[in-house]
This record gives structure tokens, C-alpha cells and sequence, in this order.
């Protein structure tokens, strides 16, 4: 039953806003964890759960129009996965019990919306869904109301609501075509008239928006602030998985499926792509804070989905969404141990933080090989996307592309490396002041998301023909 | 000139007073009467559906919601204010006319042809609209709404303890 | 090339080891190491000689094979593979008198063999030479041959060939190898200079001053063209900022020192980009 994605949640919610105390403490935790481990679990077996049947009749009451397909349910592991993580940083690195529970509200509100953005079918409910998780994130980069978070929710804040004025602007282009705006509605609006200048312009407003949201040059604005100044159990959130629902998920479904795109379109695409791609990896070399690197890493990657969609033939859609869930996990994985470096030493600027291989062994451990899959190396996860998206654009001839793509992946490796010898292999002088070890929460996440590279990386074929390729059929 | 100019005018100007004067109830007051203005507006359109709505969302819900924030935050002193308004007015008075500049460039540029506007004139009623074609969408802004508030209750509320 | 790997990485796993164990590389400051650290020394001398061609170990074969295809194709060819391999035999020869052979320059004591981790791929890889050597013929047919195919022509010579005159130019030149570097040895007192005449000689000395300077090491090269271009870029980068904000400050005088003193104006930088970013999206994809 789709709708008990939306539904337990949000039940959860409810719950858990009752006026008892007890709700307050550790069994927000547990239920809140529950849910998203429920959510994880259905996406990867199949046959629905018996609880299923008594959500039937609630369904029926909520007849909502969802539809599950494949894309959608990659990304509801992906969700059920990061928002896990996200949880359990957040219980190992806020400090008060109230803010925890606020956390936890809000990481639901954020999972509701986030849900429900990836199942529907309406281009008017995923804005409204995108636009809630957008909210909840706004509170939760701002929850620690110190004056550089709200700096960064700020310009999250102008930058998203500048990104709303286009696709609300849009939509209305869209809802004066034709009266139906679902994805259907709009993608029998394209066959009737594809080179409709009205069609054409809400295409290209929708565009200009879902880019904000993405964080692509020249639209990046807001990503380094929010990324580095955002509490971190939030920055593993938003860099894993808020900007890539918000913004590349729409990317992924409307302009490979719904959209008809004709060749100045995929143009500006893909040089939006490339360009993110190679400014963001040049920026991000001259940083002297691991967000903020991993923040310009992030545009930099996403960069590449960008371009594989902008190519457009179905093994490049295919590079885009393997690319998806990869970055999704691997950025989150790196977002983790910049979490677990700032629980130890309290900062996340590089020019301090030297040399810590010896103290934190997992940390070390797991950022090489999140560094490694971003860079692209074999058998790791990032390969397998790169390679496909590379592969895709060579062989659909555009080869000024696929090559700049393949240099930028070398410099991506180059900062990587640089940073990981300077913070974790050097020699270290620094010695941190507090005895204590990094909390079990961090070290299983961040084990749990290196194993998901490793372990996709390596059984890729397997994992190709089983999940990825049914993905396919959604480009029309 | 006609109603309809006049109005897009004034909505212009109260919108503009809005961002630009320093007490924050003012602000409040103006966002009001911008969403008052919108839904005149709106009802002279022929869409009196979303000039009611407009007009109890907006200009009624959201004011309480402001105003409720604005309860719980300080006052800042006036010359302090006064100083940014300076600062923020000399960062953005060239923004308009570089948008206004840039839109008629576009529209020139790309020749749309007079808009059809027939898709869209067959309107269901509320009730069907809401409950049978859009409630989830119903149920998103019921959650959005919920957010919004509780946002506020966590970023503003001090804590008693 | 297989032999190649596996001469190859013995070689630097003893270098390793040494290195490891010594703290240093340089060749100045080792020496007599075979005493106290035997197994590397003989991994070293099986990888050595492989890598100089003596038989009965791999690079023998591999290079006679070399050896008679080059001089299928002619006389220079041939010529300038045994010169190759002269200095070869020359280079390792030096190498591991100065390291291993000779007063050793700290206490014996002090240095121990590598631990057992390293000293086990070392091993593997020593008797894999000799392994290839002596089993040459079915290794070649059941993993190269394949490979190249059933050409005709290729086949035949996988056999040994007969001539044994190749053979015996090839022991001729090992010989005077050795005997160069015992000459020169005894007159300059020490392995490591046994070579050191070459340094001096006309044409090859400017190469050297090069290869110290590292032109031909394309990643030093590299590195050196990308961090000029990163710092172009860079330049670019920081220049394009300082446009926006000079053209912002520039309508007023006073509004970059408020800039400065007040974070929130930032954020106005970033909507003109994007507002700029939008209209160059509708002006390129709506042609």
C-alpha cells in the first residue's frame, strides 16, 4: 500500500505531538528509527508487510494518486537510508534532549515530504511536497541558532523562495495549456505541440527553478553556506538526500520523461552540467573547511548527473540515477566523518584538524573510501556511475564532454587526496583534549554507508540487472 | 486608466512598503494588505475560488503566524534599523530595473503568442477541487501549515527552564 | 611484460624493505645490508639478475625472445637492446654493491630484516622468477598464447630458437658488465662510484642534470603546468567576485564598507547570479 509511506510517518507525528511526557525522550528515537527502517526494508523486499491490510481500509479513505515505479523506489530506499543515518548522528551529536525531539519532528516532516514528493504524479503536489521538505529544513538548518546557521538557512531561504517564483510561474504556464497538470497531462500537452513557445518557456522556468534548488553553477549560491554552517546530523541530511529530492529527482522525472526536450535545451543542460562540474572542483580545492569542500564537491557531482541527463539517451538516464543513489550515500558517508571529526575536536577547518589517522581508525578508514568512490575508483561504487555516465556521452558522440568529465574526475581525486593526507595521514601534532572516543551512533553509520559503497561497487552487475535496469523503461 | 492598472500599481507600492519599512508590525500589516490587494484582484480576474482563499490564508492565517513570531523576538534599536534599511535599499534599488529590463528583452526576444486561456476557464466546483482532485495536495499544505508552526515554536520560543 | 611485473615489483620490495629498515634511499648512506638483512639480499640478487637477463631466470627468456625478433628486423635494433641491457646489468650491479655489499655504514646491530609481511611477497615474487624461468615453455603456451592467437607465424617461435649465438653474445655482454663494474670498482674504491663516469660523459651528462631536475617525470611536469593553471583559474575566480562586488560598491561609495560590516547583504550576490543564470537559460534554451 503506497500510501503507508505517507501515512505511518505522519501517524508517527501525530503521535508523537501528543501532550505526554514520556514521548519526549529516547522512544522518539526508536519509533522515529522504526519507521525509517520499515520504510528501508519494504523498498528491498518486495511482498508488503501484513500490516498492509489494516491500512487498506485507511487507504481507501486517502485515495491518493501515487505510483510506485522504480525510480521511485530507489529513491525511498535512499531516503529511508540517509534519514536513518541522519537520526542516528543526530542522537549522537545534539546535546539537549528538547532539541532532539524537535530534530525528530522535523526529520519526519522532512521524510513525509520527501516521501510523497518521489510518489506522486502531479507536478503541482511534487512543488507542495518539495516546498514542505524545503520548510522543515529550513527549522532544522536553524535549530542551533547560532548566527552563521542562520546565515546559511537565510540564503537557503531567499535562494529557495526566488527558485519557487520560477516553477509556480511555470506550473501556471503549464496549467494554461492544458488543464491537467499531472506528469501525464503535461507530456500529452508536449505530443500535441512539442515546439509550443508557451510549452517551451514553462520548460524553461521550471528549469531555472529545479537548478536553484540543485545547487548547479550559476544557481550554487546557497550550497557552501548552508552545507558548512548547518548542525551535523542536518548537513548529512540536506547533502544526502534533501537537495537531490528537492531538486535532482525533479530533474531525473520531468526531463526524461515528461519534458520533450529538443537540442538547445539539452545544450544548456549539459553545459550548466559540465561547468558546474569543473568550477565547483576548482573551488573546492582552495578550501581550507571540509564542508565547505564537500559542500563544492557535492555541486560538482551533481554537476555530473546534470550532464547525463542533458545527454539524454537511456544508458546516460541510467549513469544519472546509479550516479543518484551513489552520490547519496557517499556524500552522506563523508558528511558523517566530518560530523564525527567535529564531535571530537569541535572545528572542521583543515588548517587545524591535521593528521588524525592514528585516532580515529573508522573515520579515516570509511572517508577514503567515500573519497574514493566520489573520485571514481574501481571496484567502489563511483566508478560504476562515472564510468556509465562517460561511457553514455562518448558513445552518443559528444566527446568535448565525455572528456572534460573524465579531467574533472581526476581533479576531484586531487582534492580529495589532498585533504585526506593533510587531515588524516600527516604526521599529527594535535592531540585532542577530551579522552572520549567517537559515540557507537557515528562509527556503525558511518560503516553502514562505507559496506553500501563496497558492497554495490563490487556486486554491480548484480545489483545493475536486479534494481537498475527496470529504470530504463521510464524514459519514453 | 483601468481598475486593474490601478491596483496592479498599488499593489506594487504597499509590496515595496512592506520590505522597506523598518518596524516589523508594519511589515505585517503591509503583507496583509499586499495579499488584499491580490485577491481584489484575483476576484476581477474571474477566479473569486482563489481570491477567497487568498484572502483567508493570507491575509488572515499568516498575519496570526507573523504575529506570533513577532511576539516572541526583541526590539532592535532604531538607529540600528534605520542603518539597514540605508544598506538594504542601496543593495537592491538597482534590482527591479535590471528585472524589468531583462523581461522585456525576453519578451521580445521570444515573441509569445497571445495566451489561450480557454484550458483553464472550465472550473470544477471548490468542492470537487479540493477534496476529490487535490487533497493531497490538501494534506501538504495542512502539514506545511503544521511546520510553519511548529518552526516557530522551536526557533523563537525560549526555553523557561 | 609479465616478467617485467614480476622482476620489477621484487625489486621495489626490496627497496622498500631497505628503505624501511634503513630509513633512507640514499645510496650514500647504505651499504653492507646483507648482512643483516639476508633475505632481502636475496630477493635482491634473483630480482637483479632477472632484471639483467642471466639465465636460468625469467628476464632471460623473455628478453632472448626480444633479442631475436629485434634482430629480424635489423642490426640497430638488436644493437641498441644489447646496449640496454648493458647498462642494465651495469645500473644493478652498482646498486647492490653500494647498498648491500661493502662497509655497512651504521652498526650492524641496529638494522634488522623486514618484518615477516614484507618479506613474504618478496619471496613469492623471487621464486616466481625462477619459477618462470626454469618453466618457461608451458607458461608462455598457456597464458600468452592464447592471447596472440593461433598466427602462424607467431607460433614457431615461441620454441627456444636454436641459435646459440645469440645466447652467447648475450653471456659475453653480462660478462663484460661485471667486469666493468669490477675494474671501475677497484680504481674508485667504492660500488657507488663504479658508474660515476658516465655522469661525465658528453651527451649523457646533460640528460642527467635533466632527469635531476625531473623533465622527465611527467607527473612533476604535470604538477607544476596545474598549479599554474589552478592559479590562473583562481585568479579568474577571485576576479570575477571582486567584479560583483566592485560594481555593487560602485553606485555608492559607502555600501562596501556596510557590505563588510554586515553579513546578510551577501546573500544579494548569489540572487543576481542566479537571476542572471535564469535569464541565460531562457535566452539559450528558447532559441
Amino acid at each position: 500500500m503506497i500510501s503507508s509511506f505517507i501515512l505511518v510517518p505522519f501517524f508517527l507525528l501525530v503521535m508523537l505531538n501528543l501532550p505526554f511526557a514520556f514521548l519526549r525522550g529516547r522512544i522518539a528515537f526508536w519509533l522515529t528509527g522504526a519507521v525509517l527502517l520499515r520504510q528501508v526494508a519494504l523498498t528491498i523486499i518486495h511482498p508488503w508487510f501484513f500490516w498492509s491490510t489494516f491500512l487498506e481500509s485507511v487507504g481507501k479513505f486517502f485515495a491518493f494518486n501515487l505510483s510506485l515505479d522504480a525510480l521511485s523506489l530507489l529513491m525511498l530506499f535512499t531516503i529511508g537510508v540517509v534519514a536513518l543515518v541522519s537520526l542516528i548522528v543526530a542522537q549522537s551529536t545534539i546535546t539537549t534532549q528538547k532539541r532532539r525531539f524537535n530534530f525528530v519532528n522535523l526529520l519526519l516532516i522532512a521524510v513525509i515530504g520527501m516521501n510523497t514528493a518521489v510518489l506522486t504524479t502531479d507536478i503541482f503536489s511534487l512543488y507542495v511536497f518539495i516546498e514542505l521538505t524545503a520548510v522543515a529544513v529550513f527549522v532544522l538548518m536553524a535549530l542551533e541558532q547560532n548566527q552563521f546557521a542562520v546565515e546559511g538557512t537565510f540564503k537557503y531561504l531567499a535562494l529557495s523562495m526566488l527558485a519557487s517564483v520560477f516553477i509556480l510561474a511555470s506550473i501556471a504556464f503549464f496549467m494554461l495549456v492544458t488543464g491537467d497538470i499531472s506528469f501525464a497531462g503535461i507530456h500529452d500537452a508536449f505530443s500535441v505541440e512539442a515546439n509550443d513557445m508557451v510549452l517551451r518557456l514553462a520548460t524553461a522556468l521550471f528549469l531555472c527553478g529545479v537548478l536553484i534548488k540543485c545547487g548547479l553553477i550559476p544557481f550554487h549560491g546557497w550550497v557552501p553556506d548552508a552545507y558548512s554552517e548547518a548542525p551535523a546530523a542536518v548537513s548529512v541530511l540536506v547533502a544526502g538526500i534533501v537537495t537531490k529530492i528537492a531538486g535532482v529527482y525533479a530533474l531525473l522525472r520531468l526531463f526524461s520523461s515528461v519534458f520533450v526536450l529538443n537540442d538547445s535545451f539539452r545544450n544548456v543542460i549539459m553545459s550548466i552540467g559540465i561547468v558546474s562540474i569543473v568550477v565547483a572542483a576548482f573551488a573546492a580545492l582552495r578550501q581550507g573547511n571540509i564542508k565547505r569542500m564537500l559542500s563544492y564537491s557535492s555541486i560538482s557531482q551533481i554537476g555530473y548527473i546534470a550532464l547525463a541527463i542533458g545527454c539524454g539517451t537511456p544508458l546516460a538516464f541510467l549513469g544519472a540515477v546509479v550516479h543518484f543513489f551513489n552520490h547519496a550515500i557517499f556524500k552522506s558517508l563523508l558528511f558523517v566523518n566530518a560530523a564525527s571529526l567535529e564531535k571530537k575536536f569541535g572545528s572542521t577547518d583543515t588548517r587545524i584538524i591535521t593528521g588524525l589517522g592514528g585516532q580515529l581508525p573508522v573515520t579515516s578508514f570509511t572517508s577514503l573510501v567515500g573519497m574514493l568512490s566520489t573520485a571514481g575508483l574501481p571496484p567502489l561504487s563511483g566508478f560504476w556511475s562515472k564510468f556509465i555516465i562517460i561511457f553514455a556521452l562518448f558513445s552518443s558522440g559528444r566527446y568535448a564532454y565525455g572528456s572534460i568529465a573524465l579531467l574533472a574526475s581526476a581533479m576531484t581525486l586531487a582534492y580529495f587526496l589532498f585533504l585526506e593526507r593533510s587531515v588524516f595521514f600527516i604526521k599529527s601534532e594535535m592531540i585532542s583534549e577530551e579522552g572520549s572516543g567517537i559515540p557507537f551512533g557515528i562509527k556503525f553509520s558511518e560503516i553502514l554507508l562505507a559496506a553500501i559503497v563496497v558492497a554495490v561497487g563490487a556486486g554491480f552487475p548484480f545489483i545493475l540487472n536486479v534494481a537498475l535496469l527496470h529504470v530504463k523503461e521510464l524514459l519514453r | 486608466m483601468t481598475i486593474n492598472s490601478i491596483l496592479l500599481v498599488s499593489l506594487l507600492l504597499v509590496a515595496i512598503w512592506t520590505v522597506m519599512t523598518i518596524r516589523l508590525i508594519r511589515s505585517i500589516v503591509g503583507l496583509a494588505l499586499t495579499s488584499a490587494l491580490l485577491s481584489v484582484i484575483m476576484y476581477r480576474l474571474d477566479a473569486p475560488l482563489a481570491a477567497v482563499f487568498e484572502l483567508s490564508v493570507c491575509a488572515g492565517l499568516i498575519s496570526v503566524i507573523f504575529i506570533t513570531t513577532v511576539s516572541f523576538t526583541q526590539r532592535v534599536s532604531r538607529e540600528r534599523l534605520l542603518a539597514r534599511r540605508k544598506e538594504r535599499l542601496k543593495k537592491l534599488f538597482y534590482l527591479p530595473f535590471i528585472i524589468i529590463v531583462a523581461a522585456f528583452f525576453l519578451a521580445h526576444y521570444l515573441k509569445l503568442p497571445p495566451l489561450d486561456l480557454g484550458a483553464v476557464t472550465k472550473n470544477p466546483e471548490a468542492r470537487v477541487l479540493l477534496w476529490n482532485l487535490r487533497h493531497l495536495d490538501l494534506l501538504g499544505q495542512v502539514i506545511v501549515l503544521l511546520a510553519g508552526v511548529f518552526g516557530v515554536v522551536v526557533l523563537f520560543k525560549e526555553d523557561r527552564s | 611484460m609479465l616478467n617485467n611485473a614480476v622482476y620489477k615489483s621484487c625489486l621495489f620490495f626490496t627497496g622498500g624493505a631497505a628503505e624501511k629498515q634503513a630509513g633512507t634511499t640514499d645510496l650514500e648512506k647504505l651499504g653492507g645490508l646483507r648482512l643483516s638483512m639476508p633475505v632481502t639480499f636475496f630477493c635482491y640478487l634473483i630480482a637483479a639478475a632477472a632484471i639483467s637477463g642471466v639465465p636460468p631466470f625469467n628476464g632471460f627468456f623473455s628478453k632472448e625472445l626480444i633479442y631475436g625478433a629485434a634482430l629480424e628486423r635489423g642490426r640497430v635494433f638488436y644493437a641498441a637492446a644489447l646496449i640496454g641491457s648493458f647498462f642494465t646489468a651495469i645500473s644493478f650491479l652498482k646498486l647492490g654493491h653500494a647498498a648491500f655489499f661493502g662497509k655497512p655504514r651504521r652498526e650492524r646491530g641496529t638494522i634488522k630484516e623486514a618484518p615477516a609481511a614484507m618479506l613474504a611477497p618478496m619471496l613469492v615474487l623471487a621464486l616466481a622468477c625462477i619459477f618462470l624461468g626454469v618453466f618457461n615453455q608451458p607458461v608462455v603456451a598457456a597464458l600468452i598464447q592464447p592471447v596472440l592467437g593461433a598466427g602462424s607465424q607467431t607460433h614457431h617461435a615461441f620454441a627456444m630458437h636454436a641459435d646459440p649465438m645469440l645466447i652467447v653474445i648475450t653471456v659475453v655482454v653480462l660478462i663484460a658488465a661485471f667486469i666493468h663494474h669490477y675494474v671501475a670498482a677497484k680504481i674508485t674504491g667504492a660500488g657507488i662510484k663504479a658508474a660515476e663516469h658516465i655522469h661525465h660523459a658528453p651527451v649523457l651528462s646533460l640528460i642527467y642534470q635533466w632527469a635531476e631536475k625531473k623533465y622527465f617525470d611527467p607527473y612533476e611536469m604535470g604538477m607544476r603546468a596545474m598549479g599554474r593553471f589552478a592559479f590562473v583559474l583562481w585568479r579568474i575566480d577571485r576576479s570575477i567576485d571582486w567584479l560583483y562586488e566592485s560594481f555593487i560598491a560602485g553606485i555608492t561609495v559607502e555600501a562596501s564598507r556596510l557590505v563588510q560590516k554586515i553579513h546578510a547583504g551577501y546573500y544579494i550576490i548569489y540572487v543576481v547570479w542566479s537571476l542572471i543564470g535564469a535569464f541565460l537559460v531562457m535566452v539559450f534554451a528558447l532559441k
